[in-house]
């Protein structure tokens, strides 16, 4: 595993983390925020984010599986055929009545600054996007 | 020489004056903001200051830019934690933009010194702050562990 994150954004949630848990790895949940996330529950099981029509964006593979604290997964963007393998890795901890939720992003050699703001900006909305469909139970509109 | 950097992306569901109005009135930040709450006619060159609800003085600085909605820029020193005054001001840059039916807030937070213990320190309590707050206008009530000022600190 890579050992130094480029990019790491943190948000708290009101919801055990059981139930961020669930937003995150489950087809049906996740696909309502991001992507639908196609996930083996198994360290070394095969990930996948799917577009709508169901064609794969992304893959990977489950690194690290540890519900409802720890998921690693590695990470290529398939829309860049010279992307190599990078890593996002998700915690989960109780933070005096919400959780805390730490997504870091692996890349080796990190990416470019400018890549590194898209990276900032697109993460921003969608843990905002989820943190709105827990709390709220509607996800924020698509930036157009 | 580097200076040390935290920029925070979030996105909101409200209106841009309602989050701004959230982010310096007492009446908003006393609930998401550990109970604390600024002082300023927020005038640009004006001062501005965060109360500790138990009357101590938490940062200060001057108002550089105030353009509600949109941006504002404020000098920050911290003030109750010695080695984080001693590093003097640093810069936080608060953009509102409308994003749809959200507004997508970005907060920078910088200062000229490499490996800076205040942006060390509210790298750390922004995030929380920020989920606090969007939680209080998306659903009327902040993060409970956000309401009060930490025993201790």
């Amino acid at each position: 595993m890579i050992a130094r994150p480029h990019t790491v954004l943190v948000i708290y949630i009101r919801a055990e983390p059981e139930r961020i848990w669930r937003m995150i790895t489950t087809r049906e949940e996740s696909r309502r925020f991001f992507y639908e996330t196609d996930i083996e529950p198994r360290a070394g099981g095969s990930f996948r984010l799917l577009k709508d029509g169901g064609e794969p964006t992304v893959e990977g593979q489950v690194l690290v599986h540890e519900p409802p604290r720890r998921l690693r997964v590695s990470w290529k963007e398939l829309s860049d055929p010279g992307a190599i393998f990078g890593e996002v890795d998700y915690l989960l901890e109780p933070a005096g009545g919400s959780t805390r939720l730490t997504v870091s992003n692996y890349d080796d050699p990190a990416p470019a600054p400018e890549y590194l703001d898209m990276g900032r900006k697109g993460w921003g909305f969608t843990l905002s996007s989820l943190k709105s469909l827990i709390e709220t139970g509607k996800p924020l509109p698509a930036p157009s | 020489m580097p200076g040390s950097r935290f920029v925070y992306v979030t996105y909101i569901r409200t209106t841009p004056e309602k989050l701004w109005r959230a982010l310096i009135e007492p009446e908003f930040t006393r609930q998401y903001w550990a109970g604390t709450y600024q002082e300023s006619d927020w005038k640009v060159g004006s001062d501005w200051k965060i109360m500790i609800p138990d009357g101590r003085l938490g940062d200060s600085g001057k108002v550089v830019e105030f353009d509600p909605p949109r941006r504002l820029v404020l000098t920050w020193r911290n003030e109750f934690k010695p080695e984080m005054k001693a590093e003097g001001y640093s810069t936080a840059t608060y953009e509102l933009e409308p994003a749809g039916s959200a507004v997508k807030l970005t907060l920078t937070h910088e200062i000229d010194k490499p490996n800076s213990k205040l942006i060390e320190g509210v790298s750390q309590g922004w995030p929380h702050l920020l989920a606090s707050l969007k939680s209080l206008l998306e659903t009327g009530e902040s993060l409970v562990e956000s309401r009060t000022w930490p025993e201790g600190v």
